[in-house]
């Protein structure tokens, strides 16, 4: 088969039309402010995430990792956009084990409580923000790659 | 001068119903008002269908259907009733294998979570401003992939058929 070329219609810009730097600047500006006016909002959804990762307790079987994943993914999307990085970092981190894990014989209960336990210290304790959190998050990230190593899941 | 968006018309597909919101309400803030949201691809598809739009902006990670097999779905379906609307990726993921599968689905852009104003509209732009040649060949369809020449390439043109233009 050729290669072909073909150009899309062009409706987005026509519709649009154009924009000045100074206007993207207005709107980036726009976008900041809105942005900041949902932090508050986005925090508490963040906490309430937060604190039923709390109430998942051991041992883990594959439908309790399934609930833990949906709220640490949502945790994960928003913590960044409302400056709790590390939160993200720790959710991030959380995610890519349970994603990994296929067999529920395999699952490592300490290794989750550990980030669960993480993020609940960093959650409620602004001390632990910033680089205080790095030694924690990088310890975890360590252990998730090592415990994925060994058990190739 | 300032963009107009209000006529644009933007499916938003994604679970999480506060990133969906936060998304809605970041678009809103620079005039778009005309946003239907999606909360998986199998939504999205039928909404596609049903409705028409300008852009979409999905997640990556969504179940049953997630945003890389939408994407493959939008562009290649036989019954997709829009292969070359702009599809903008978010993820929270940014490894350089994703980056590339959302490339090779068929994804005009890339966009890493967390979502910042400036990224945003950054992706938004390079869609109104830069849009690619989608090209087909037996095995892909979507927006050309090399973004860039690469002047000191020196091997064989991969491309091995002259390029046949044709019009959407």
């Amino acid at each position: 088969m050729s290669t072909q070329f073909i150009q899309p219609s062009s409706s987005l810009k026509q519709k649009v039309g154009d924009s000045s730097t100074e206007e993207d600047q207005l709107a980036t500006a726009a976008l900041s402010d809105a942005l900041q006016r949902l932090v508050p909002e986005l925090t508490d959804h963040i906490a309430a995430d937060i604190a039923i990762l709390q109430r998942i307790k051991t041992p883990f079987d594959m439908d309790k990792l399934a609930n833990i994943y949906d709220r640490a993914h949502a945790v994960r999307g928003l913590a960044g956009s409302v400056s709790k990085s590390e939160l993200g970092e720790l959710t991030d981190s959380l995610c890519r084990y349970i994603k990994a894990v296929t067999d529920p014989t395999c699952i490592d209960h300490q290794l989750i409580t550990a980030h669960l336990d993480a993020i609940a210290l960093i959650a409620h304790n602004s001390e632990m923000a910033g680089a205080a959190s790095i030694p924690l998050i990088t310890a975890l990230r360590n252990a998730t790659a090592k415990n994925l190593k060994y058990t190739k899941q | 001068m300032a963009y107009q968006f209000d006529n644009v018309r933007v499916l938003i597909v994604e679970d999480n119903k506060h990133m969906a919101r936060l998304v809605r309400t970041l678009l809103a803030a620079i005039g778009l008002g005309n946003i239907q949201i999606a909360r998986d691809g199998t939504e999205a598809f039928e909404a596609l269908q049903n409705n028409s739009f300008d852009l979409m902006i999905t997640d990556l990670a969504m179940r049953p259907i997630d945003g890389l097999e939408m994407t493959r779905m939008i562009r290649n379906s036989e019954d997709s009733p829009c292969p070359t609307i702009p599809i903008i990726m978010m993820t929270g993921h940014s490894e350089r294998h994703l980056v590339e599968e959302a490339r090779d689905a068929g994804a005009n852009e890339f966009l890493c979570k967390p979502l910042t104003a400036q990224n945003l509209y950054q992706r938004i732009v390079s869609v109104v401003e830069q849009p690619r040649m989608f090209v087909r060949t037996s095995a892909f369809f979507g927006p050309d992939r090399r973004r860039r020449v690469d002047e000191a390439y020196a091997g064989a043109e991969r491309r091995i058929a002259a390029p046949l233009a044709v019009h959407a």
